[in-house]
């Protein structure tokens, strides 16, 4: 609770260092204020009132889930530091936006009121379609950012809708009186499943759930790419956690109406992804149809919705989210400020650059799901949730959709060990960068050793 | 006036259901289906204002305030996001000088 | 019929007012304000744009930014209004909370001033 009064206060802090035009400060603020941020939000923990008139719970789940968004923006205002080398002007405002993004994903994981819900999603995403745009003379980045603000509107209406359908039929927007009704009405109207439909397009929508997808590879790879990191980890996280607390202390009793179609979507989702980005020539969007097929995974504990799924969904995203900071790290130590980024620019990688090709093969191999890394155990927690509840077919599903993935995940490591035709030069690169890079070996590594640190926190 | 209270007052909740449900499925519609890039901005805003149109509704019906404070949540929202959606506009233009969304097809799957 | 009568005591008041502020206003500028008389200050005053001629003009950018940022500051008055009809309930504590709401609003207004988004030149 007080990380949110404080987040807020350094939002505003690095917008006014920013205009005051201290470029020395900038860094140095945003990264203490994070840790001082992730430290406060840890001494929350034995927190389990509702504050701020019951519209946040600030219980384990939502601690954990903020924790983790806390580490992946830390680790990506480094990534920033060393993409925005060169260039000084609006960065204090970029961290700004990204500090408010995060603002928007704690609401997100702590809401007891679907007011506090759409207030956080809007949060979230009013900055980031500010982010999406945030080189003003790149075409292909204004067109990312008029998609996703189309889109993201868009849905927020569907949610909407949702939202006042549900409020029209059981008279609250708070979450445990909600549930209350749910649990004591024998036939539930009509109304009540058309509005759980509509928030689970919404939310369909805003994590780029198959059939709603189709904005996210252009906007992935149209947005600049230290931007397309943070839309695949922090956003994704923020809305997969979202999309559980609500499903599971709303709609859990409720299945039935909601089940095939979530079902269906998330099959979808995972063979759809996965098959497309077999099919990419360019490293963006291959690893944005990559995290179309993750969101496919996380949707699986959703799906099974037992006492598994919380921590399921949390380590998978942890893991998940480690692995796709470090490979979008690579990325952009290859790639300058360009969009295009062809997948045999990869080529030659290894020989001159041990700790980018390092951080390469461990998040890939993490991406693909290959012991002992992280990645594969997050994968192992979501089938073990699944078949707990019998949700067979989805599990042969999904690990059919992972034998393509790795695939498609082991074409940048093919291409970074061929050394025909010269290899690549080696790439300059800053203290915060290698520290990114080895933070994200290193952690995938702890955690597919040690899957028990985190896999049991959000209770 | 007394004929205006008295037909206002035969008004159920659920000819402000389908009034809303209309409004709304136009602005759905628009979206789909325009492709001048302000005018699609003007169905997403008629998308919610008949959320508002129907919260204000039920929450009349239900007898709960709280239904009308999240139509202010909304109006402010959205005034947010018609100051970025402007801008974003105004970026796009001032690169390529014209608000037709077929402009914009550099990327493609 | 007389105590109807004094409840319109106070609207009276409040007419006394907005007429006293306009009447007031009207004449503190007349007569602080510089008066020069030239025919491009007799026309009709329509927001700088020239009144006549071609209605589909290119708008200036500056207009846009403008507007952008008064709907922002503008529409944020719309929490007042469940403020003030609770107004006496919320007592002190409610004050003291909108004048912590007024002041982000400050913070983003001198932000703007800051990064010259009122700069006209």
């Amino acid at each position: 609770m007080t990380t949110l009064i404080f987040l807020s206060l350094l939002g505003f802090l690095v917008l006014f260092i920013g205009a005051f035009d201290y470029k020395k400060l900038i860094l140095p603020t945003v990264i203490i204020g994070l840790i001082v941020a992730f430290f406060l939000n840890a001494m929350d923990w034995e927190l389990t009132a509702t504050s701020f008139y019951g519209m946040i719970d600030y219980n384990h789940y939502a601690v954990s889930f903020t924790g983790l968004m806390i580490v992946s923006v830390l680790l990506l205002m480094l990534v920033a530091s060393y993409h925005f080398r060169n260039e000084g002007s609006h960065i204090a405002d970029i961290y700004a936006l990204m500090i408010f993004t995060l603002i928007g994903g704690l609401l997100m994981t702590s809401f007891s009121n679907l007011v506090m819900l759409f207030i956080g999603i809007e949060i979230l995403s009013i900055a980031l379609y500010i982010l999406a745009g945030s080189r003003r003379l790149n075409i292909a980045s204004n067109e990312a950012s008029l998609k996703y603000f189309l889109m993201g509107a868009f849905a927020s209406g569907f949610l909407l809708f949702g939202i006042t359908l549900i409020f029209g039929v059981t008279n609250s927007f708070n979450l445990a009186e909600i549930s209350d009704f749910v649990a004591d009405t024998e036939e539930l109207p009509t109304l009540f499943s058309t509005g759980v439909m509509l928030i689970l397009i919404g939310f369909a929508f805003k994590i780029g759930a198959v059939p709603f997808h189709f904005w996210t590879p252009d906007v992935y790879q149209g947005a600049p790419t230290f931007i397309t990191a943070f839309m695949a980890t922090v956003v994704k996280t923020a809305g997969i956690a979202a999309f559980y607390r609500l499903f599971d202390s709303c709609f859990s009793g409720i299945d039935g109406t909601w089940f095939k179609i979530l079902w269906i979507i998330c099959v979808a989702t995972i063979l759809l992804g996965n098959i497309t980005a077999v099919m990419q020539n360019e490293s963006k969007r291959m690893l944005a149809w990559s995290s179309v097929s993750h969101a496919g995974y996380l949707l699986i504990p959703i799906l099974a919705l037992n006492e598994l799924s919380s921590s399921a969904i949390f380590y998978y995203s942890a893991a998940y989210s480690i692995a796709s900071i470090t490979a979008f790290a690579v990325l952009i130590g290859l790639s300058k400020f360009q969009n295009d980024l062809p997948l045999d620019q990869y080529k030659g990688l290894a020989k001159n650059n041990p700790i980018m090709t390092t951080a390469l093969v461990v998040s890939m191999f993490s991406l693909a799901g290959i012991p002992p890394l992280a990645g594969f155990f997050g994968k192992y927690f979501v089938f073990l949730t699944a078949m707990q509840s019998g949700l067979i077919y989805v599990v042969v599903i999904a690990i059919i959709g992972s034998l393509i993935g790795i695939y498609y995940y082991f074409k940048p490591l093919i291409y970074a060990f061929n050394n025909e035709g010269g290899s690549l030069e080696k790439i300059e690169t800053n203290f915060a960068f290698n520290f990114v890079l080895m933070a994200g070996i290193v952690l995938s590594l702890l955690l597919g050793i040690f899957p028990d640190i985190l896999r049991n926190l959000p209770g | 006036m007394e004929n205006i209270t008295q037909f206002t007052g035969a008004l159920t909740i659920n000819h402000y259901l389908f009034l809303s449900s209309v409004l709304f499925s136009i602005g759905v519609m628009g979206v789909l289906l325009r492709r001048n890039f302000i005018i699609i901005f003007m169905c997403v805003e008629l998308m919610l204002n008949a959320v508002n149109i129907l919260l204000a509704a039920f929450s009349r019906y239900n007898g709960n305030q709280s239904g009308q404070v999240f139509v202010f949540f909304i109006m402010v929202v959205a005034a947010a996001e018609v100051a970025v959606g402007l801008a974003i506009l105004v970026m796009i233009f001032r690169n390529i000088r014209t608000t037709d969304i077929n402009a914009l097809k550099n990327l493609k799957w | 019929m007389n105590g109807s009568t004094s409840e319109y005591l106070p609207m009276l008041i409040q007419s006394v007012f907005a007429l006293g502020f306009v009447a007031m206003v009207l004449i503190i500028t007349h007569l602080i304000g510089p008066s020069r008389k030239s025919a491009k200050k007799l026309e009709n005053f329509e927001c700088g744009v020239e009144a006549k001629g071609n209605a589909r003009l290119p708008f200036s950018v500056k207009y846009f930014l403008t507007a952008i940022l008064f709907v922002l500051f503008d529409v944020e008055v719309i929490f007042f209004y469940p403020w003030a009809t609770n107004f006496k309930e919320f007592g002190m504590d409610g004050l003291l909370s909108m004048a912590l709401f007024v002041a982000l609003f400050l913070l983003g207004f001198l932000y703007l001033r800051k990064k010259q988004a009122f700069k006209w030149e």
